[in-house]
C-alpha cells in the first residue's frame, strides 16, 4: 500500500513537474498507438466488411485464421517483422528497424486482425436483417450496404477501441522493433520495463499510472463519440 | 393484364448443415389483379415469407418468372425499380438505430425526397398507424407492438399502389390488429391499392381479403372462394362460430389413403398430403350419390359446446376425424355405430406433394 501511495505521489510529481522524459515517452506512445490504430483501421475495417459481404471458397478457413491471429503473442509478431526489416531482410533497405515507423508497422500488423475480425463480427451480426429491411424499402445494393455499415458503426468503433487498447499497452513489438533507444524509440511501456530492470519500481509504477490515465482519456473520448450516436 | 404474376416459380433454401438446396416453394401460376387484397395462408414454415419476398422482388426466382405489369424485371436490371413500386413489410421487425421519424423517412430519403416533404409524409403515416407524437422517440424506446406499427408506417409513407405485408398483425394486441386491418381495408377501398398479405390466421385473412390462397409445404393450393361464400365466411368470421364452420380439414398422415376416384383431383405421383376444404365436405347417411365420397363406420361421436367431433373408420382401417357444426349431425341422421359417408364437392379436395415419406 505504501509503495502504491509512493508511486502515486511520484506520478503526480512527474506530471506536475512536467518531466521532460515522461512527456517525451508519453507523446511517443500516444503517437505510435494512434497512428498504428488509424492505419489498422483504414485497412482492417474495409477488409472486415469485405469478408462479411463476400462469398468465396475458403472463406470459413480465412475467418478461422483471422481468429487465430487474435491470440498471436506480440513478440512473435515483433520477431517476424524484425526478420523482414533487418539489414538482410527483404525490407532491410528501407531502414525501418529501430525506428518509430518500424514500430508503427509492427503494431499495425499486430492489431490488424483485431480490427478485421471484430468488424467482420459486427457487420455479420446485422448484415442479413438490415440489408433485407433496406432492400424491402427500395434501397439499391449500395444503399443497403451503407445502411448495414451505419447500423454496424458501434461494433466497428468497439473494434477500433479494442485495437487501440491492445497497442497502447504493448511492449514486445516496441522492444524488438524499436530497440528501446532513449530519445528515439523509447515508449512508456519499454521505459517501464527498463525502470523495473533498474530496480526503480516506484518510477515504473508511476509511469504505469500515467499510461493508464492516458489510455483512460482516449477510451473516454471514444466512448463519448460512441455515446453521441445514441445508445442501442 | 394482371398487376403481378408468378409463372412456374421455384425457390430453394440451402440446408444449414449440409449446404444442400431444398425446395422451399413451387408455384405454377399465381396472378394478382389490380386493387385486390390477396391473402396467403399457411402454417409456419409453409413458404409464405419466401413467396412474399419473391413477389416483392427481394429474391430472384431460382426458376420461373415474376412479372410486374407484364414485364420481368430480373433479367433487365429492373429489380430496384420493381422493389420501389412494391415495398414489403418483413415478418421480422427491424428498426434502424435512430428516431421513429428517421425510420419512417428512410424509404423516402432513398427515393430522393427533400427533408420537408419526407417529414410531412412520415407524420401522416405515423398518424394513420396511431403513433402521432412518437416521431422523436428512439427505436429502443418502443414496445414490440409500437415497433411493428412504425415498420408499417415506414411502408405506408411510401404511398405505393402495391404493398406486400408479411404477417402485418404479428405481435400486435387486439386493438392494434384491428387498426391495421382497418388500414388495409382503407388502402384497398379508398385508394385502390393492391395488397398481398400473409397470415396464419384464416379468420383474419378471410375477413380482409378479396381472395385467399393457401400454401402447404411450399405448394400453392388455390382456394377460389366465390363472393357468396366469402360473404358468408366474413359474417361468420365476425363471431366465434367461425372455427366450427370454416377452416381447413387438414392433411392425412395415414398410409395408402384412397384418393383416386374423387372429382377435382389431378394426377399426383409419390407421397402427397391431402387437404380438404371444410366448406365442400358434408357428412351424410350412406348411399350418397357420386364417386366423390368415402363410406365408413361411425365409431366415435363426441359432443362439444359448438360442434360435434365424429370419427369414421374406413374399410381399409384408416380413421378420419371430422368436426361437424352443431345441429348438422342431427339433421344428417348419422348415428354412432351406423354407417356414414363423407361427401366431397368438386374442388374441395386437393393433393400436394410432400417431402415426408410417411403419407401417400
Amino acid at each position: 500500500m505504501g509503495t502504491l501511495l509512493e508511486a502515486l505521489l511520484h506520478a503526480v510529481r512527474l506530471i506536475v513537474g512536467l518531466d521532460s522524459a515522461l512527456l517525451e515517452y508519453a507523446a511517443r506512445s500516444l503517437y505510435i498507438a494512434l497512428l498504428s490504430t488509424a492505419c489498422a483501421s483504414l485497412l482492417g475495417v474495409p477488409a472486415g466488411v469485405w469478408l462479411a459481404e463476400s462469398e468465396f471458397p475458403g472463406r470459413r478457413g480465412l475467418v478461422t485464421l483471422l481468429n487465430t491471429l487474435l491470440s498471436v503473442p506480440t513478440v512473435v509478431v515483433g520477431l517476424l517483422v524484425y526478420a523482414f526489416l533487418s539489414r538482410h531482410g527483404p525490407l532491410g533497405e528501407l531502414g525501418l528497424l529501430f525506428s518509430v515507423p518500424g514500430i508503427i508497422l509492427g503494431e499495425t500488423l499486430l492489431i490488424l486482425p483485431i480490427v478485421t475480425a471484430f468488424t467482420f463480427a459486427a457487420v455479420t451480426r446485422l448484415d442479413v436483417d438490415v440489408r433485407r429491411t433496406a432492400l424491402s424499402l427500395g434501397a439499391s445494393p449500395s444503399q443497403a450496404l451503407r445502411a448495414v455499415l451505419v447500423e454496424s458503426r458501434f461494433g466497428i468503433l468497439a473494434a477500433i477501441i479494442a485495437a487501440y487498447g491492445r497497442v497502447v499497452g504493448e511492449v514486445g513489438v516496441a522492444t524488438i522493433l524499436g530497440g528501446n533507444a532513449d530519445a528515439f524509440t523509447r515508449t512508456m511501456t519499454t521505459a517501464i520495463v527498463l525502470e523495473v530492470n533498474m530496480g526503480r519500481f516506484e518510477v515504473a509504477l508511476a509511469m504505469g499510472l500515467v499510461l493508464l490515465a492516458l489510455s483512460f482519456g482516449i477510451n473516454a473520448l471514444l466512448q463519448l463519440v460512441q455515446g453521441s450516436g445514441g445508445s442501442r | 393484364m394482371s398487376l403481378l404474376s408468378l409463372e412456374r416459380v421455384v425457390q430453394h433454401h440451402r440446408q444449414r448443415a449440409s449446404g444442400e438446396p431444398v425446395e422451399a416453394l413451387r408455384v405454377g401460376q399465381l396472378e394478382v389483379q389490380r386493387g385486390e387484397v390477396l391473402a396467403v395462408l399457411g402454417a409456419n414454415g409453409s413458404g409464405k415469407s419466401t413467396l412474399l419476398e419473391t413477389m416483392a422482388f427481394l429474391r430472384p426466382p431460382d426458376q420461373g418468372r415474376v412479372l410486374l405489369g407484364g414485364d420481368d424485371p430480373w433479367p433487365s436490371d429492373g429489380a430496384l425499380a420493381a422493389r420501389r413500386r412494391c415495398p414489403m413489410l418483413l415478418q421480422k421487425t427491424l428498426l434502424f438505430s435512430t428516431t421513429v421519424l428517421g425510420n419512417v423517412t428512410f424509404g423516402l430519403r432513398l427515393r430522393g425526397l427533400d427533408a420537408d416533404s419526407a417529414r410531412s409524409r412520415a407524420l401522416r403515416a405515423l398518424d394513420r398507424v396511431g403513433l402521432a407524437g412518437f416521431e422523436q422517440r428512439r427505436h429502443h424506446e418502443l414496445s414490440g407492438g409500437e415497433a411493428r406499427r412504425v415498420a408499417l408506417a415506414r411502408v405506408l409513407a411510401l404511398d405505393c399502389d402495391l404493398l406486400v405485408l408479411d404477417e402485418p398483425t404479428a405481435g400486435l394486441d387486439a386493438e392494434g390488429s384491428l387498426r391495421v386491418e382497418q388500414l388495409v381495408r382503407e388502402l384497398s377501398r379508398e385508394r385502390g391499392a393492391t395488397v398481398v398479405l400473409s397470415s396464419h390466421s384464416q379468420r383474419r385473412a378471410v375477413a380482409l381479403a378479396s381472395r385467399v390462397v393457401t400454401l402447404v409445404e411450399g405448394h400453392l393450393v388455390p382456394v377460389n372462394l366465390d363472393n357468396r361464400a366469402l360473404g358468408r365466411l366474413r359474417r361468420v368470421a365476425e363471431g366465434w362460430e367461425f372455427r366450427a364452420h370454416a377452416g381447413w380439414v387438414h392433411v392425412f398422415d395415414e398410409r395408402s389413403f384412397a384418393v383416386d376416384a374423387w372429382a377435382g383431383i389431378g394426377p399426383c405421383e409419390g407421397p402427397v398430403h391431402m387437404g380438404l376444404s371444410a366448406q365442400g365436405v358434408r357428412l351424410r347417411p350412406p348411399g350418397a350419390p357420386g364417386p366423390a365420397s368415402l363410406e365408413g363406420e361411425v365409431d366415435t361421436i363426441r359432443r362439444e359446446a359448438d360442434a360435434s367431433r365424429v370419427r369414421l373408420r374406413l374399410p381399409q382401417g384408416q380413421r378420419v376425424r371430422a368436426r361437424v357444426p352443431l345441429g348438422e349431425l342431427e339433421r344428417s341422421g348419422v348415428r354412432l355405430g351406423g354407417r356414414a359417408a363423407l361427401v366431397f364437392a368438386p374442388g374441395s379436395v386437393y393433393l400436394v406433394p410432400t417431402r415426408r415419406s410417411a403419407s401417400s
